[in-house]
């Protein structure tokens, strides 16, 4: 990895952690493998992005000691505003990009407000598998909240049909490490299997269409 | 960024996907630079008191705009803040462009 990348991730990570704003928050999207490493010998992640995805379990009662703006500042971080959709993100010169998920409610509106941080989180479906789908891993001394393997794994095959053709080939790949890794612990093994049996008819159907036309040798 | 494979045309897209955000950073920036006054701040002190001046550069001519005096404590810091404000997206948007040049330099080897 090149280290610039990585001192990047630790300064987000760093001035999170010290404003309460980490503990609010779980990595998701390709970084999230990024911290596979600590949890899988020998893992390479796959990222091919700048984009770093936080999702807001909660939107209520979050308290901080700074917002996310405030926060950011001193590593060179501006929010960006788009005024026709609200949607807002936080980018750097460097070109990494910020932005805050949050699941989909009733009112279907685009983004969230979340008033304490400071932020409009974008609305997503398929994204309420995080809950309770993370893992917590040290990180330089902060623990950082991580999309488990499993729930990252089956909330990329969840919203695949949406994802352009480039986007699915990467998501694919990806999909792939990481179950490969998967298969090898018992006790992830075992939180996938969970996972599955879980879904609704909907979403297993989407699951079970998914490995179907990739040929996967899942779990059924 | 780590890239497993060494298949070109993936490498090409994570390039052209990294310019297109790129440059619409350099959009972000350049209107956030035109809802903020331009040129820098100083103090002048007349008759033992302290007054804030922005100045800026008009054509070939230099402004120099009253602001406030800055026992007007809250008017002072506003514009002191939309000055470093300034200075820094100035600097980012800088940063962005010669981001973009590398950029555009790697994705030469692939044309």
């Amino acid at each position: 990895m090149n280290k610039s990348y990585e001192e990047e991730l630790l300064s987000i990570i760093k001035v999170f952690g010290d404003s309460d704003i980490l503990k609010n928050i779980v990595v998701i999207g390709s970084w999230a493998t990024y911290f596979y490493i600590k949890i899988f010998e020998g893992f390479i992640p796959s990222i091919r992005t700048l984009d770093i995805d936080f999702y807001v379990p909660k939107d209520k009662n979050i308290t901080v000691k700074k917002t996310v703006k405030e926060a950011l500042r001193p590593i060179n971080y501006e929010q960006a505003f788009d005024t026709r959709t609200e949607k807002n993100k936080f980018i750097s010169p460097s070109g990494f990009e910020i932005e805050f998920l949050a699941k989909l409610r009733r009112n279907r509106s685009a983004v969230v407000r979340i008033d304490s941080m400071g932020v409009n989180a974008e609305q997503l479906g398929n994204l309420d598998i995080f809950d309770y789908g993370y893992i917590e891993v040290d990180f330089e001394g902060y623990g950082v909240k991580v999309a488990s393997p499993s729930a990252y794994v089956m909330q990329k095959i969840l919203i695949s049909s949406k994802r352009s053709k480039e986007k699915y080939n990467k998501d694919l790949e990806s999909i792939l490490l990481v179950y490969e890794e998967i298969k090898k612990q018992e006790s992830h093994m075992l939180e996938f299997i969970k996972l599955v049996n879980s879904l609704g008819k909907v979403s297993r159907k989407k699951y079970n269409d998914y490995i179907i036309n990739n040929n996967l040798t899942f779990y059924k | 960024m780590i890239i497993l494979g060494d298949n070109m045309s993936i490498l090409r897209s994570v390039l052209e996907e990294e310019l297109e955000r790129i440059l619409r950073n350099q959009t972000f920036y350049s209107e956030m630079l035109r809802n903020l006054p331009k040129g820098s701040i100083y103090i002048s002190v007349r008759n033992d008191k302290r007054y804030l001046y922005r100045k800026n550069r008009v054509g070939k001519k230099i402004v120099n705009e009253y602001l406030c005096s800055l026992s007007n404590t809250e008017k002072a810091k506003e514009e002191i803040q939309k000055s470093e404000d300034y200075a820094r997206i100035s600097k980012n948007l800088q940063l962005a462009k010669k981001e973009e040049l590398r950029l555009r330099k790697a994705l030469k080897a692939y044309e």
